[in-house]
C-alpha cells in the first residue's frame, strides 16, 4: 500500500488558520459584535434617556431657582412695603427716618432708602454708608424711579454698579392712596449671592441671573459679577434672551471655561431677569458613564468569557477531528487493525464510524485477496507439478514409442527364425516317431530296444518342450506385433450387443485357457434396443477384454483371500441411451482403494506385481473410449465389494471425431499384463 | 511585563519634581498681621483666616503668620524677608502692610484686606479688574466719615465739635480718606470740625485732653493700625474723660468705646480667605475684582453712655446692630 502524498499544488506560503482559531474567532467575533450592539443601543437609549431626565430635572430646578431669586426681590418689596402705607407720609419725619432704620435692619440688602414726595422731591434719605439727609428736596419727578413706580405701583430699576464692582438695582414702590408718594431702595444684588449660592444643584452644579440683556447679577462665583460679566455671548443665554433668542433651547453648551454644562433657564417676568441653572454635563452624565462603564465591563466579560468559552469549545471540536486525523493517517499509512474511537454522538462520530467501515471492508478485501492469491498459487503449483509428471510422461512415452518400433522390428526378425525352429521341432517329433516304428519291426536285444525307447522319448518330451516353449514365444513376439501396430482397421456400424457377447467369450476362453482351474459366473443382460453403434470394432473389443480380464484378475485376487462362499460374478449390460449406448462391466472382486481410484488412468500405472501388467490398459481404454470415440468412462467402485465401469459410446462416435495422428491406442488384447 | 512596569513608573517620574517643588516652599500662605506676636486681637484674626483656609481645604501647615507690629521699619524688613521667603500668596492686613509689600514684589499674588481706597493708592487699576498681583477687600468707605459724625449726633446731639483722629496711613491723593466726607456732614450739621493725625502714642494724651476740656466735643477714631494698636488705651482715656467717641473699628465698641460703626473684619479676612484659595488653585488676582465690605454694622455700648452720663436716643438703638450689656 502507497503512501498517500500531500497535494504537490496547495500553496506553500499561504498563512493556514487552523480550523480550532477560525471557530474561535468567528464565535467571539459574533458574540463581541452582538454584545457591541447590544451595549451600543443600550447607551443610545441610555444617553437620550438620561439626558432627558437630566433636562428634565434642570428646568425644574432652573424653575425652583428662578423661584427662590423671585422670592428674594418679592421680600425686599414686602419690606419696603412697611413704608407704603396710604397715611405713612403724614407721620413725623422723625418716625418716617425711624422706620427707614427698621426697613435698613430687617432688610441688609438695602444700602439706601429714601422717601419722594407726590410731587417727586426727596424728603428723606437713610443710608448705610453717609449720613442721613432730610428734605433734600431733589427734583426726581421725572425720573423712571418715580414715574413708572406710579404707573407700575412697583419698579424695578437697571443693574447698575456702586464702587465700580458692587452692582444694584434701585427698587421703588408707590404708596397707597391718592395721590402717593414713593420708597425707592438701592437693593445691594451682592445679596442674591446668599440665595444663589444655596440653590444646590447636584454636586457641582450651580445657578446664576442675568438681566435681560445678559449682564450677569448673581454666581456662586462672586467675582464673576463684581467684574460686571456680560454673558450674552454665551449660546444658551444669547437664546434665552428676550428677542434675540429664536426659541432654541440649548441644552448642552459650554461655560466661559471651555467646560461642557447642561444648562435650562427660566424667566422671572417681574424684573426681566433669567435665572439660569447649569450642571456639569461630566456630574450630569454621572449615572450614564456609570452605565457605560457597566456595559463595556459587561461586554468586555462577555468577550472574555466569550473567548475562553470559544477556545474551549474550539478545542473540543478539534480534538476528536485530530482524532481522527490519526486514525486517517494510520489507515493510510496501512495500519488496518486499530480503530477510531470517538464518541462525541454528532457528525465526527458517524464519520469516525465510516472510517471505521471503510477500513473495515478494505482489510476484508485484503485479506480475501490474500487468500485467493494463496489459492491461485497453489493452483499453480499444482498445474506446474502435473505440467513436470506430464513432461515426464511425455519423455517416457516417447521412450516407449521408439521402443514399441524397435520391438516390431526385432518382432518381426525373430517370428522368421522362430518359425524354423517350432515347424521343425514339430517335424522332429514326427521324425522321432516315424524312427521309433522303425525300430519296433528292428529287432534288437530288449535292453537296447529299452534304452533306444527310452531316449525317444526324452527326444519326445525335449521336443514338446521346444514346441510348447516356441509357441510361447511365438505368442510373445505376436503380441508385441500388435501392441507396436499403428493403425487398428475402419470404423464401421457393428452391433453391439455382438460384440460385447464376442468379446466376453474371448476373455472367458482367454482366462481359462490360461487357467484352467479359473471360474467364474457370467451374468449377461443386453438391452435389445441397443443396437448398433459407429466404431471401431478391433478397438472397442480391445477395450472390452481389457476391462474383462481385470475383473477376473479382480474376482481371482478376492478368492485368493479365502473367503468362504464366494462366488466370483462378472456382470455385462447394455443399455440404449438414445444417440449413445452404454456398456456396464462389473465385478464383485477386490474393488478399487481411493488412492488408486485417482492415478488408475494415468499409463504405466499398475497395481499387479512387476512383471504382470504393463500399466497401460486402461490408459489405453481411456485415450480409445475418449478420444477416438468422443465417449466417456466412468468408475464405481467399493473397496472389498465391486468395481464397475460404465462405458458410454456415442452411436455416430468414431464417424465425428477425426482420427488423432499420432500415437494411435495401441492394441493391448493381451489383457491384464 | 517589563512595559507594564515602565508605564506604571512614568505617573513617579512625572509627579516627583513637583513634590520635590512643593516641598521646596511649604510656605504656601504668608499672612502680614499689623499685631505683635500675643496680641490677642491677632491671634483672633490669624486664627479665623486660618480656619477659614482650613474649612477651604488647605491646611493649616501651609500657612505663616508674620508679626509686625505697628512699628514701620519692623514692618518695611518684615516685608522683604517675608518677599524673599517666596511664599504662593501674601496676606497683609491693613494698608501700611500691603504698601510696604506691593513695591517689592509684582510676581507673588497679593490677597489685602484693608486699603481703603486701593484705586487712589495706585495698588490696582480698576476695582472690576485689578489687572496686577493684587486683590483684595476694602473695609472702609470715604462716605463713612459723614456717617460717623451723624452716628455721633444721633447719639449725642449736644455736640458741638468734632475731632477725626486719623492715621498717617490713610493719606490719598488732595487730603484724607474721610475728611471731605466728614466736613459736608459737619457743614449740615453746624458742627465745627478738626482732623488731628496721630503717629506716636505719645499724641493721644494731650489729644484727649483738649478735648475734654472743651467739654461739648466728640471724637472719631478712624481706622488704621494706630487706632488698632491704641484702641485699648484710647477707650479708657475717653471714658475717663468722658468723652463721645465713635469709633471705625467694631471691636472697640466692646471694648468699652460708646459706638463703633464699621465693618467686621473677620468677614473680610474670611472672604479674603476664598481669593487665597482660589489663588492657591490657580485663579489669577488680576481676574479677582476688590469687594467692599458687605455689612457696615453700629454697635453701641449704653453701658459706657450711662457711665458717661448720656442718654442713647432710641432712633440709635434701633439702628444699632448690636447692643453691648
Amino acid at each position: 500500500m502507497t503512501k498517500l502524498n500531500p497535494p504537490q499544488n496547495a500553496p506553500q506560503k499561504y498563512f493556514r488558520l487552523p480550523l480550532a482559531a477560525k471557530f474561535a474567532v468567528a464565535f467571539v467575533g459574533l458574540v463581541t459584535l452582538v454584545l457591541f450592539i447590544n451595549g451600543a443601543v443600550d447607551l443610545v437609549l441610555n444617553f437620550q434617556e438620561a439626558k432627558d431626565n437630566a433636562i428634565t430635572v434642570q428646568r425644574e430646578k432652573a424653575h425652583a431657582a428662578a423661584e427662590s431669586v423671585e422670592a428674594f426681590v418679592s421680600e425686599i418689596e414686602n419690606q419696603i412695603g412697611w413704608t407704603t402705607r396710604a397715611e405713612w407720609r403724614r407721620i413725623s419725619p422723625e418716625q418716617q427716618r425711624y422706620d427707614f432704620i427698621r426697613l435698613m435692619r430687617q432688610a441688609p440688602a438695602i444700602t439706601e432708602v429714601s422717601y419722594l414726595d407726590p410731587s417727586g422731591r426727596e424728603q428723606l434719605r437713610v443710608s448705610r454708608l453717609e449720613s442721613d439727609v432730610i428734605a433734600s428736596g431733589k427734583d426726581f419727578s421725572t425720573a423712571p424711579r418715580f414715574t413708572q413706580a406710579l404707573k407700575d405701583k412697583t419698579w424695578f430699576g437697571p443693574v447698575y454698579f456702586r464702587r465700580g464692582s458692587e452692582p444694584y438695582m434701585t427698587v421703588a414702590v408707590a404708596h397707597a392712596g391718592r395721590d402717593p408718594g414713593v420708597t425707592v431702595a438701592e437693593v445691594n444684588l451682592k445679596l442674591i449671592w446668599d440665595v444663589v449660592s444655596a440653590i444646590h444643584n447636584g454636586e457641582t452644579g450651580y445657578a446664576f441671573v442675568t438681566t435681560a440683556t445678559g449682564r450677569l447679577i448673581a454666581h456662586p462665583d462672586l467675582s464673576l459679577v463684581l467684574r460686571d460679566t456680560d454673558l450674552s455671548t454665551l449660546p444658551e443665554v444669547a437664546a434665552a434672551l428676550p428677542g434675540k433668542g429664536d426659541g432654541r433651547t440649548i441644552e448642552i453648551t459650554s461655560w466661559l471655561d471651555g467646560s461642557l454644562v447642561l444648562a435650562a433657564h427660566d424667566a422671572v417676568p417681574r424684573l426681566g431677569w433669567i435665572v439660569f441653572v447649569q450642571l456639569p454635563l461630566r456630574e450630569a452624565m454621572q449615572p450614564l458613564m456609570e452605565s457605560v462603564i457597566q456595559t463595556v465591563a459587561l461586554m468586555g466579560l462577555g468577550v472574555l468569557m466569550a473567548a475562553i468559552a470559544g477556545t474551549f469549545l474550539a478545542r473540543r471540536m478539534v480534538v476528536p477531528i485530530r482524532q481522527l486525523e490519526e486514525g486517517a493517517e494510520r489507515f493510510g499509512a496501512g495500519d488496518l487493525s486499530e480503530r477510531i474511537v470517538i464518541r462525541t454522538g454528532d457528525e465526527i462520530e458517524t464519520l469516525a464510524h465510516r472510517f471505521n467501515a471503510m477500513a473495515a471492508r478494505i482489510q476484508e478485501s485484503y485479506e480475501t485477496l490474500e487468500a485467493k492469491v494463496e489459492e491461485r498459487t497453489r493452483d499453480l503449483n499444482q498445474s506446474l507439478d502435473d505440467l513436470q509428471k506430464t513432461q515426464s510422461r511425455l519423455v517416457q512415452s516417447e521412450k516407449l514409442a521408439s521402443l514399441g518400433q524397435l520391438t516390431a522390428g526385432i518382432a518381426h526378425e525373430i517370428k522368421n527364425p522362430l518359425n524354423f525352429v517350432n515347424n521343425f521341432a514339430a517335424l522332429s517329433k514326427e521324425l522321432v516317431d516315424e524312427l521309433c516304428e522303425m525300430l519296433q519291426s528292428a529287432a534288437l536285444d530288449p535292453e537296447t530296444r529299452a534304452e533306444a525307447d527310452e531316449v525317444a522319448d526324452l527326444l519326445r518330451g525335449n521336443l514338446d518342450k521346444v514346441v510348447q516353449h516356441g509357441k510361447r514365444a511365438d505368442s510373445i513376439v505376436k503380441n508385441m506385433l500388435l501392441h507396436s501396430r499403428t493403425g487398428s482397421g475402419d470404423h464401421r456400424p457393428v452391433d453391439i450387443n455382438l460384440l460385447v457377447e464376442e468379446s466376453l467369450n474371448l476373455a472367458y476362453h482367454g482366462a481359462r485357457a490360461a487357467k484352467p482351474s479359473f471360474n467364474v459366473t457370467l451374468e449377461r443382460d443386453f438391452d435389445p434396443a441397443a443396437g448398433s453403434a459407429d466404431i471401431y470394432p478391433q478397438e472397442i473389443t480391445r477395450v472390452l477384454l481389457n476391462l474383462m480380464s481385470n475383473g477376473f484378475y479382480a474376482t481371482e485376487r478376492k478368492l485368493e483371500q479365502a473367503e468362504p462362499g464366494y462366488a466370483p460374478t462378472l456382470s455385462i449390460s447394455t443399455r440404449d441411451r438414445g444417440q449413445a449406448v452404454e456398456i456396464r462391466v462389473r465385478d464383485n472382486g477386490t474393488g478399487i482403494p481411493d488412492g488408486v481410484k485417482a492415478k488408475m488412468f494415468d499409463p504405466f500405472f499398475t497395481t499387479k506385481p512387476a512383471g504382470e501388467g504393463t500399466g497401460l490398459g486402461l490408459s489405453l481404454s481411456h485415450d480409445i473410449l475418449v478420444k477416438q470415440h468422443g465417449g466417456s468412462v466412468d468408475v464405481a467402485t467399493e473397496a472389498g465389494q465391486f468395481t464397475e465401469f460404465t462405458i458410454a459410446l456415442p452411436r455416430q462416435g468414431a464417424a465425428t471425431v477425426a482420427r488423432p495422428n499420432a500415437g494411435g491406442p495401441e492394441s493391448d488384447t493381451q489383457s491384464p499384463s | 511585563m517589563r512595559r507594564r512596569t515602565l508605564i506604571a513608573g512614568l505617573p513617579w517620574l512625572i509627579a516627583s519634581p513637583t513634590l520635590a517643588a512643593r516641598a521646596e516652599s511649604a510656605t504656601r500662605v504668608a499672612a502680614h498681621w499689623p499685631f505683635t506676636e500675643g496680641d490677642t486681637e491677632g491671634r483672633a484674626q490669624a486664627a479665623a483666616f486660618g480656619a477659614a483656609l482650613q474649612d477651604r481645604g488647605e491646611t493649616d501647615r501651609q500657612l505663616v503668620n508674620r508679626w509686625g507690629g505697628a512699628d514701620r521699619e519692623r514692618t518695611r524688613a518684615l516685608s522683604a524677608d517675608l518677599v524673599r521667603s517666596k511664599p504662593q500668596v501674601i496676606f497683609p492686613y491693613l494698608p501700611a502692610r500691603l504698601r510696604a509689600v506691593s513695591p517689592l514684589i509684582h510676581t507673588i499674588p497679593i490677597v489685602f484686606v484693608g486699603a481703603a481706597d486701593p484705586v487712589g493708592n495706585g495698588f490696582v487699576a480698576n476695582r472690576k479688574r485689578p489687572g496686577g498681583n493684587i486683590a483684595g477687600f476694602t473695609l472702609s468707605e470715604s462716605s463713612l466719615g459723614g456717617k460717623w459724625l451723624a452716628a455721633l449726633r444721633g447719639g449725642v446731639p449736644a455736640i458741638r465739635r468734632v475731632t477725626l483722629l486719623r492715621n498717617a496711613s490713610s493719606q490719598i491723593r488732595g487730603g484724607h480718606l474721610f475728611t471731605k466726607a466728614l466736613e459736608k456732614t459737619a457743614a449740615a450739621l453746624a458742627i465745627e470740625t478738626s482732623v488731628e493725625v496721630a503717629e506716636r502714642s505719645g499724641d493721644i494724651e494731650p489729644l484727649i485732653a483738649d478735648l475734654a476740656w472743651r467739654k461739648d466735643a466728640a471724637l472719631i477714631v478712624a481706622p488704621g493700625v494706630f487706632s488698632a494698636v491704641n484702641g485699648s488705651r484710647l477707650v479708657a482715656l475717653t471714658t475717663e474723660h468722658r468723652i463721645p467717641t465713635v469709633f471705625a473699628i467694631r471691636r472697640f465698641a466692646h471694648r468699652g468705646g460708646l459706638i463703633s460703626y464699621g465693618p467686621d473684619p473677620a468677614e473680610a479676612v474670611r472672604r479674603a480667605s476664598v481669593y487665597v484659595e482660589r489663588i492657591l488653585r490657580g485663579d489669577n488676582p488680576g481676574t479677582l475684582p476688590i469687594q467692599a465690605p458687605n455689612q457696615l454694622k453700629p454697635v453701641v455700648n449704653p453701658v459706657t453712655a450711662r457711665a458717661q452720663g448720656l442718654e442713647i436716643p432710641s432712633a440709635l438703638l434701633a439702628q444699632a446692630d448690636e447692643v453691648v450689656e
